[in-house]
């Protein structure tokens, strides 16, 4: 009798307790949701997305903190690695929950045009002619130039002039030792043409065959291929491989703030341009359209250069730079000519061809 | 005493069923059965275009042959580690059993691409490993356990051997050990009477064990993606390519379905293999 008396009034107060816990969880529900629901936020908020790491890091400290300090709009940042499906899901379901895209590869810009997901762009605040050839379409505005180029250790070939071109990085003999590729046969397979012997000019379209084939020659010898743009820098930071393929802002970043000693090779670099994008159906197309506005100054331009070395899109950019900021850059006058520019439009149409053909060959022995 | 239990439900204990099965037919048979209907489609009306490619295409057919041996592999080697393991832990006294079984679950509370990102940095080149070995002399070079498939089955085996152990474990306990005495008492030797006793006992705890991790491993992403080269690239991450840039939804699809049946077709093989029923009755009966 005691016991079930006792049993009775523990259920009562467990309950009594229960409901307590569940009015403070409702009350913490209703006013989360009041404070992400009211509209003066959505005015004074911009999602803007982008790659992550020190890429994303210069953006922030040369875009969006003053950005945020001149406008009072506030930043809040999302990341992506250019998974092409999510945005195109996000338009085609109308939830878009991002309002500016960085978008680095020119095929995204090109498939996004022919599927019809993306804002144009209001160019009346912004007169195209300042920018670099290339840099602009109606649906996107680029903000750097940046090159995918050869990295190499400066300590692994003691003794040797170092690698300038794609034939020295397929050569084992002269330079031995592990290599690390792009898991990607964009750019991949440019750079086993001109290895091959192709010249610049002559790259596109792409001969397939001469490419995979050429691929076949150094294929044992790239210990890893990277997917994920801090990899090279890493790799080479870790000694895991001594010669890669990278993105020139990534390793720039790395030997200046992490003393990696590493140097790119601008001979046979890929220039591709980062862009932004709006994706259509955004509810903050003013407050975008200010973003890419103010990242379309030569001075904010300057500023981002500071924090990673991929060149300007605003020619004007180049005026006040010192030599020692622009040996880094992919658009000096000394180091954009031995580049040619990667052709979106090419891949763009026949990146799902190539793409079977390059996983059969990245499996077989 | 050997009592069999009634198996039969009466038709108001299987109306406790429903909600179960409420949220699996939404959750799980609805989108499977879509993800079906999806695969068929290539430009409006019903082809099989895309397990045609799927069968015709050697890529993926390697691929697929790569998983399962990978997951096959992986799933053996935490049994052998994980039998001698939840042996172990039947025999200890409570209180270090709590702590060690603390042990045991811990990593489940870390995030896996952590903790495959740590096996990275561990076994590259100039990583913990490498250093050790080197250290006390037992190589003079730094060896090739990164970005290849001894990384991989590392990382594999690290992430899915508490599943194992905690399975074979739950088993072990249900075992009788009065069996083993009455089994020495008779004239066995401890050797014998563990293998020709203890062991049949915990074939079902083996079975569900072996069978929760290969089924685990077939479907890993982050862990190969990671830590392994491009020869263990497992079929998740093909659909993965599939589904997010290539855009072709019909296709991942097909790979996912594909890889859904395969492994109802290992189901059904193994379940011949392994009888289950009369290893159900039979540990129940102990």
């Amino acid at each position: 009798m005691q016991m079930i008396k006792n049993l009775q009034t523990l259920s009562f107060q467990g309950r009594l307790g229960l409901k307590i816990c569940m009015c403070i969880f409702a009350l913490v529900f209703i006013f989360s949701g009041f404070n992400g629901c009211s509209k003066d936020n959505q005015k004074k908020e911009l999602v803007v997305c982008s790659y992550g790491g020190s890429f994303q890091d210069a953006q922030r400290k040369a875009f969006f903190t003053p950005f945020e300090k001149e406008t009072g709009i506030k930043i809040v940042e999302a990341n992506w690695s250019g998974e092409y499906a999510k945005l195109k899901a996000m338009v085609d379901s109308d939830s878009v929950t991002w309002d500016l895209v960085t978008v680095a590869e020119g095929s995204i810009i090109e498939r996004g045009i022919i599927d019809n997901i993306l804002e144009e762009i209001n160019y009346s605040k912004i007169d195209k002619s300042l920018f670099f050839e290339g840099s602009l379409t109606r649906y996107s505005v680029g903000f750097d130039l940046f090159s995918t180029v050869m990295a190499y250790r400066t300590d692994a070939f003691q003794g040797f002039p170092p690698p300038q071109s794609w034939a020295d990085f397929w050569n084992v003999e002269k330079y031995p030792g592990d290599r690390c590729l792009r898991k990607d046969p964009r750019t991949t397979l440019e750079f086993a043409l001109l290895a091959d012997g192709v010249q610049m000019g002559s790259l596109y379209p792409l001969d397939l065959d001469r490419a995979f084939k050429s691929l076949d020659k150094i294929k044992k010898h790239v210990k890893v291929w990277w997917s994920s743009g801090h990899q090279p820098a890493q790799l080479l930071a870790s000694k895991e491989v001594v010669m890669v393929s990278a993105f020139n802002g990534r390793i720039w970043n790395a030997v200046k703030n992490d003393n990696v000693p590493a140097e790119v090779v601008w001979n046979q670099g890929a220039l591709d341009v980062d862009s932004w994008v709006i994706p259509k159906g955004t509810k903050n197309f003013e407050a975008a359209m200010k973003l890419i506005e103010f990242t379309s100054r030569p001075e904010v331009q300057k500023e981002f250069i500071k924090y990673i070395s991929y060149g300007p899109t605003i020619k004007s950019t180049f005026d006040n730079l010192d030599a020692k900021t622009m040996k880094d850059l992919p658009t000096a006058p000394e180091n954009y000519p031995k580049q040619f520019i990667f052709n979106g439009k090419w891949w763009a149409e026949n990146e799902r061809m190539v793409e079977e053909k390059w996983n059969q060959w990245l499996i077989k022995d | 005493m050997h009592i069999k239990k009634e198996r039969i439900l009466n038709s108001r204990q299987s109306l406790l069923l429903l909600p179960a099965l409420i949220y699996l037919l939404v959750f799980y048979f609805l989108p499977i059965t879509n993800i079906f209907f999806k695969s068929l489609s290539l430009n409006d009306g019903f082809s099989l275009d895309n397990y045609v490619r799927i069968l015709n295409v050697p890529v993926y057919r390697q691929v697929l042959i790569n998983t399962v041996k990978i997951a096959f592999s992986v799933s053996f080697i935490c049994l052998i580690l994980g039998y001698p393991t939840a042996y172990f832990l039947l025999k200890l006294p409570k209180r270090i059993f709590n702590v060690v079984i603390i042990i045991v679950i811990i990593p489940f509370w870390t995030s896996i691409l952590v903790r495959s990102f740590a096996w990275v940095v561990l076994l590259q080149k100039e990583g913990a490993v490498n250093n050790l070995l080197l250290k006390l002399d037992i190589i003079s070079q730094p060896i090739d356990i990164l970005y290849n498939a001894t990384g991989v089955h590392l990382g594999m085996v690290y992430v899915l051997l508490p599943y194992m152990i905690i399975v074979l474990y739950s088993s072990m306990e249900n075992i009788d050990r009065q069996q083993l005495k009455v089994a020495q008492s008779l004239g066995a030797n401890p050797v014998s009477a563990f293998i020709k006793v203890f062991i049949p006992y915990s074939l079902n705890g083996i079975y569900i064990g072996f069978l929760f991790v290969f089924l685990l491993a077939f479907g890993y992403f982050i862990t190969p993606a990671l830590l392994g080269g491009r020869k263990e690239t497992m079929i998740a991450m093909l659909i993965d390519t599939q589904m997010n840039r290539m855009l072709d939804w019909g296709f991942g699809s097909a790979l996912s379905f594909f890889l859904f049946i395969c492994i109802v077709i290992i189901l059904i093989i193994l379940s011949f293999v392994v009888d289950i029923e009369s290893i159900i009755n039979k540990s129940q009966q102990s």
